[in-house]
């Protein structure tokens, strides 16, 4: 996780988080877990959702490959800013930085505004990588592994659609039969629903219009009124974009993830009510919906990326509920702020909506709409359920009228009226139940309009076509099936990640200077080992990978094998293990680097295979003592004459203070990151940017702001101050104290001192340490505790134990 | 007869005294062997740094930039292409509400948001009026002014002058970052003091000025008795792992660590207690102040003086929020609304506990070997944005420094007559430290750190010295 700069969060102001980042924590530890040979580790950091044979997980229903991209989401993101080519500039270098050094153990982001100054790494092999990576967009992605079930479940949900439209069908006939008799006479809920309906965006406002007015007037005159507004509006209107995504044509430009939108559907689309007492969510004109089979699936749409080569308003005909994002996105950057608006969808009723762009002339956008749990950094876990529907997109130019449309339900209901002037409410009910069956005809033969979508749904909304289950018998059973079903189709399991959004390739910057573009540089691997351009079609992540791995690159091998040796011996036999350039160190062991490179490839990639090869050296079975002459001969030890003496790292430490206190929860693996004071192995500790475990960053668990290959091992006063006052170690050593006060079989004071060293350090007490440490105890006992926080004398020995350096160092 | 030591006794015999960083221990690991000696470029001016960072964005046009054309183009829209803002609600052409008037021989014009400071030294400020930022937002905007470099990672200048100079009391911090009251990290967090790549000694230590528990765990939570009791049972238990080691080095620098920790615990509390100080001292600054926050921040200015006398490197002070138009903790001078209230409880906060720091430090002979900077990381706009406030500004605003070297009385550079951008003499931020490296004695391009295969530096490839505001 050093090696991927780890975080949980981007940093910066409001330190947003990187979503389900834990997600790719827990990959790791499987892998590992796993020994999953280490080329099909690289391959799925770079293109693990692109392989064609990904790695599932059957225990957990998981496409095990398609996680390892996450750490390309682990950047640093600024806040809200206003040069957002800049911000791409930056963590796209950042993306480029950690995959150079990690795997190639290269610094190529040195050469983003000039040719390497030490390497052979030139400018062009910077943007080369640069197109890659920005050929992608930041996603929350789904890593599910494919179900034999689910396509079955989906069919099933699909004729229960089917029957159900049909009984429905049947039965709101005869609610379109009584429907002139009911608005004529409105019962006492009807006409409570009339007098509110002041508004024309209201169906019944034109009932309100008659019951208002003593004189007659024509009841559709504000209809009237505003449907020609809506007309002339559309006249001077200058579409410079329109993607109508009711044709396949236009969705076919846009990119789709997740289950749901994944096409458009034909006006009178419906959803179904997951739960409650409704049947139907709603009915819907065409668009492209994500929530007709269920609101649990998850839907990405991201329109292509376009430029503002002008002045532009963007309008979008949507609908949504559950907190469904739709935003437009500058230069890839995922977060809200200032200048970055988010809209958060909770309205199930379609509408437009104007988004300025004003503000980003001169910069290449997109739209983006995804489900609650599913914006890249948005995104809300616990939201599972939420939906979004698109019809459309515009783009115009600043300040122009857009489209108007929130009334478009009253077009069949002027179409039917005419030019005939309505007056009475007699002759308005009877227009309206015209309407209402020539709509439901409409709907039961599949020849649904937009604006009869609409009318059917506010009906539905106004309770005048029955919605409940038990008063429509025959619709109960096939509501029961659907939920049963529905409750068995997944909740996607959700990841941070990238989206494909078409190959680009990106200009040198002169200088490195984003406003200052040069030629074009073909997406490619390092010049250096092979300059041949990848495929136009994808992004070349996935070339990237197999170029990483291939047999004529000297550097991936040799990377890994020496980082595995770096752990074990606590320095690489390169012991710049992030920099194998120029500028890095030269090995200690050049064949012995090169011996293990080619051993480790031949036994399988095999990292658990390469860790037992090296423990079972001579070398690493050396005793810590010096020979004698190696101090002067050899004293930093390259030459390995004796084992070095190591600090434990930061997390073993605290993991160690836990595990001997018996309060750790070793078992309790995996999951949403928690915070210092639980008692979980360290590893599974937030990785706040902007507030980093103080217990661990004392001890020198790395800031992660790119890979750290080689922690520091600092000597700080703030270390001995955390294992002498901090609260958290003193109330561990009272548990393990405590734990073995009252152990029957560690009541003989020596030998609870024995098992105190054992469970500690590893060995037992000599009789001398025996001997001091319950001098100590009974020492302590006698001490005054007054004013101070009251701990057991036994309590003060563990606490002392923790202090000893043999607990923290290894030899 | 031996009698046993008293806590006092024990530290003076200690004699090292207060040590946060145990050199000794990092001097004998590999690669921190050949830490930099202090061998200036050339003759260093100043010896010391004091950074009053005046986080959140102090508006030059209400303070040290006067701008008449305001005033008179009241309410109309700018007359020249408004660059992207933070929050894109700009409104109209926005005069400064306070008054601005000359002071002292040089004539400096200060505005009544700072007259103490005006009265007190206007005649040692260098005015700079043409700073400069590339960032316009907080969290990267305080990296690129700490760091040279918009994101988390890379070293903090303090970290810098610390490594370039090398620590001129082995028993004290060389970089510590004060705090008090409800004062915490600008935006960006504790890493804006890392010591990024540099060596662990260098980073800053925190210090709040105000309470007993200044420093992480520095407050014992048992009787010293039985804590010493404890260290001379793990001291003896330590010496025989030790002796079994062969003497590894890192051991027994870990073995000596703990003794600076222990003698720690009481440095600390005596270094940030103030009883020694005169009645007339405490007045001066404003310890006694009614106003809590200024108070506080008086605390930090005394704490700044007791620091630098002891020959701490550099030292940055925390402004504390009045909470006033989207101020917050971390960023308290964010007037992006209510800017004349906002902007005038700030300065009130911090006016006479700085002009006392330069009168005190003036009256000891100090203010000739320390340099004192003021700033944020930008300035404000020209035009409001809603009613009252002001957006961000990194195109032109004003910093100041004065003492070790620095030319007082001088107004450097210009902004244009709306107080936009700048049209006469840019700095950036690598020319500040450029110019306060040469201060200190250093040359900003030959203080570098090799890091993953590059050597960086805190001027990054930029940075040219400031000369006409040296004296």
């Amino acid at each position: 996780m050093d090696w991927t700069r780890y975080a949980d969060s981007h940093g910066s102001e409001g330190d947003a988080p990187v979503a389900y980042a834990w997600r790719y924590r827990d990959y790791l530890i499987r892998a590992l877990n796993a020994d999953v040979p280490y080329d099909q580790l690289v391959r799925e950091h770079l293109a693990g959702d692109l392989l064609e044979a990904p790695r599932l997980n059957a225990a957990l229903s998981l496409n095990e490959s398609a996680l390892g991209i996450g750490h390309l989401r682990m950047v640093l993101h600024g806040f809200a800013p206003t040069d957002a080519l800049e911000e791409l500039g930056r963590f796209t270098d950042d993306q480029i930085n950690t995959v150079s050094k990690a795997f190639l153990g290269l610094t190529v982001s040195c050469a983003r505004c000039h040719n390497h100054k030490f390497d052979p790494i030139s400018q062009r092999d910077f943007s080369s990588w640069y197109g890659i990576f920005t050929s992608t967009a930041p996603a929350t992605v789904a890593v599910d592994a494919p179900s034999s079930t689910e396509g079955a479940l989906r069919a099933k949900i699909a004729q229960t659609k089917d029957a159900l439209r049909e009984v429905l069908v049947s039965a709101w006939r005869d609610d379109a039969d009584t429907l002139a008799e009911k608005l004529t006479m409105p019962n006492a809920e009807l006409a409570k629903a009339i007098s509110g309906a002041k508004l024309p965006t209201a169906l019944l406002h034109p009932f309100w219009r008659i019951t208002q007015s003593r004189e007659s007037t024509d009841a559709l005159v504000s209809w009237r009124s505003v449907n020609n507004r809506s007309a002339d509006g559309d006249a001077v209107r200058t579409e410079l974009r329109h993607w109508d995504l009711r044709r396949a044509e236009d969705f076919a430009a846009w990119r789709h993830d997740g289950a749901g939108a994944n096409g458009p559907s034909a006006a009178g689309a419906f959803a179904i009510a997951p739960d409650g007492d409704r049947i139907l969510t709603g009915i819907y004109p065409a668009g492209v919906y994500s929530h007709l089979v269920s609101s649990k699936d998850r839907g990405v749409l991201l329109s292509p990326k376009f430029l503002l080569d002008e002045k532009h308003d963007l309008w979008l005909r949507l609908a949504g509920e559950g907190g469904a994002f739709a935003r437009f996105v500058v230069q890839n950057y995922p977060r809200e702020g200032s200048v970055y608006p988010v809209q958060k969808l909770v309205q199930a009723q379609q509408q437009w909506i104007k988004i300025p762009l004003e503000y980003w002339q001169g910069d290449r956008v997109h739209i983006e709409l995804t489900t609650a749990a599913d914006q890249p950094v948005l995104a809300d876990p616990k939201a599972t359920r939420s939906w979004f529907g698109l019809a459309e997109a515009i783009v115009t130019r600043t300040g122009e009228t857009g489209p108007v449309g929130a009334v478009d339900f009253t077009e069949p209901v002027l179409a039917t009226a005419g030019d005939r002037e309505i007056t009475t409410v007699a002759d308005l009910a009877d227009v309206f139940a015209a309407v209402a069956r020539e709509s439901l005809r409409a709907w039961a033969t599949g020849t649904t309009t937009d604006a009869q979508a609409l009318f059917l749904d506010q009906l539905l909304r106004a309770g005048l076509l029955r919605n409940r289950p038990d008063e429509i018998a025959a619709a109960k059973p096939l509501l029961v099936f659907y939920r049963e079903r529905e409750a068995l189709l997944r909740v996607p399991t959700r990841a941070p990640g990238v989206i494909e959004t078409g190959a680009v390739d990106q200009p040198l910057f002169a200088r490195g200077n984003h406003k200052q573009p040069g030629e074009l540089a073909p997406r490619r691997f390092l010049e250096a080992i092979d300059a041949t351009p990848y495929s136009a079609r994808e992004s070349g992540r996935h070339a990237l990978a197999e170029d990483l791995l291939r047999p004529d690159n000297p550097l991936t091998a040799r990377v890994i094998v020496n980082r595995v040796w770096h752990h074990l011996f606590g320095r690489g036999l390169v012991a710049t293990p992030d920099n194998f350039g120029r500028m890095g160190e030269l090995p200690s062991h050049p064949e012995l680097l090169d011996y293990l490179a080619v051993w480790f490839v031949e036994h399988g990639w095999s990292i658990k295979e390469l860790v037992r090869f090296l423990v079972a050296s001579e070398t690493w079975q050396r005793s810590s003592t010096p020979p004698p002459g190696a101090a002067e001969s050899d004293p930093d030890n390259v030459l390995l004459s004796h084992a070095p003496v190591r600090r434990l790292e930061a997390e073993a430490i605290r993991d160690a203070l836990l595990g001997v206190s018996g309060d750790l929860k070793p078992d309790e693996m995996f999951g949403p990151p928690v915070l210092g004071d639980t008692p979980r192995r360290s590893v599974y500790l937030r990785v706040k940017r902007n507030d980093l475990d103080p217990f661990l960053a004392a001890f020198d668990a790395p800031v992660p702001s790119g890979p750290t290959g080689r922690r520091d091992v600092t000597n700080v006063p703030a270390q001995a101050l955390a294992l002498l006052n901090d609260s958290f170690v003193r109330t561990l050593a009272q548990h393990w104290a405590k734990r073995l006060e009252n152990d029957p079989a560690a009541v003989e004071p020596a030998e609870r001192i024995r098992r105190m060293f054992i469970e500690a350090l590893g060995r037992p007490s000599t009789a001398i340490e025996t001997e001091r440490a319950q001098q100590f105890v009974a020492w302590a006992a006698m001490q005054d505790s007054s004013g101070a926080e009251a701990t057991s004398p036994w309590a003060d020995l563990t606490h002392a134990i923790f202090n000893l350096k043999e607990f923290i160092f290894l030899r | 007869m031996t009698t046993p030591l008293t806590r006092r006794e024990m530290l003076r015999r200690c004699s090292t005294g207060f040590g946060f960083l145990a050199l000794s221990g990092l001097m004998a690991q590999k690669g921190y062997a050949a830490l930099r000696a202090p061998a200036p470029d050339f003759k260093p001016r100043a010896k010391s740094v004091i950074f009053l960072y005046m986080s959140g964005g102090v508006s030059h046009l209400d303070s040290f930039d006067p701008k008449p054309l305001l005033a008179k183009m009241a309410g109309q829209p700018m007359p020249v292409k408004v660059e992207r803002t933070m929050f894109n609600k700009n409104g109209q052409i926005f005069p400064s509400p306070f008054e601005f008037r000359n002071y002292g021989a040089s004539g400096i014009q200060i505005s009544s948001m700072f007259p103490k400071i005006a009265a007190a030294c206007s005649d040692d400020l260098a005015v700079i009026r043409s700073m400069t930022s590339k960032v316009n937002e907080h969290a990267q905007g305080n990296y690129f002014f700490h760091t040279g470099f918009p994101t988390m990672g890379h070293p903090s200048a303090g970290a810098w002058i610390n490594y370039g100079l090398g620590s001129a009391n082995h028993d004290l911090p060389g970089f510590v970052v004060l705090q008090s009251g409800n004062a915490v990290a600008p935006h960006g967090g504790v890493g804006l003091f890392s010591n990024g790549y540099l060596p662990a000694q260098h980073q800053a230590s925190i210090i709040k000025a105000d309470v007993a528990n200044a420093v992480a765990n520095i407050m014992p939570r048992e009787r010293d008795a039985l804590q010493r009791g404890r260290l001379d049972f793990v001291r003896e238990a330590d010496t025989a792992f030790l002796r079994k080691s062969a003497g590894d080095a890192q051991i027994e620098a870990a073995v000596k660590n703990y003794e600076t920790a222990y003698r720690m615990q009481s440095a600390v509390p005596e270094l940030v207690g103030i009883a020694g100080e005169t009645e007339a001292t405490k007045k001066l600054y404003g310890i006694d102040d009614p106003h809590p926050t200024k108070a506080a921040y008086a605390r930090q200015c005394l704490l700044a003086r007791r620091l630098v006398e002891r020959g701490v490197r550099f030292v940055e002070l925390s402004c504390l929020t009045e909470g006033i138009g989207s101020g917050g903790a971390p960023n308290p001078w964010d007037q992006h609304g209510e800017l004349q209230k906002g902007h005038a409880a700030m300065a009130n906060q911090v006016d006479q506990p700085i002009a006392a720091l330069m009168t005190d430090l003036k009256q000891r002979g100090l203010l000739d070997e320390t340099l004192v900077i003021w700033a944020g990381e930008f300035g404000r706009t020209p035009f409001s944005q809603g009613a009252n406030g002001r957006d961000h500004n990194p195109f032109g605003f004003s910093i100041w420094l004065a003492g070790g070297g620095v030319k007082g009385g001088t107004i450097y550079g210009a902004t244009d007559d709306l107080g936009y951008h700048v049209v006469d003499k840019p700095v950036s931020v690598y020319d500040l430290w450029a110019t306060v490296l040469h201060l200190l004695g250093l040359d900003h391009t030959n203080l570098t750190y090799l890091s993953g295969g590059r050597n960086f530096r805190l001027t990054d490839v930029h940075g040219n010295v400031i000369r006409e505001i040296l004296a």
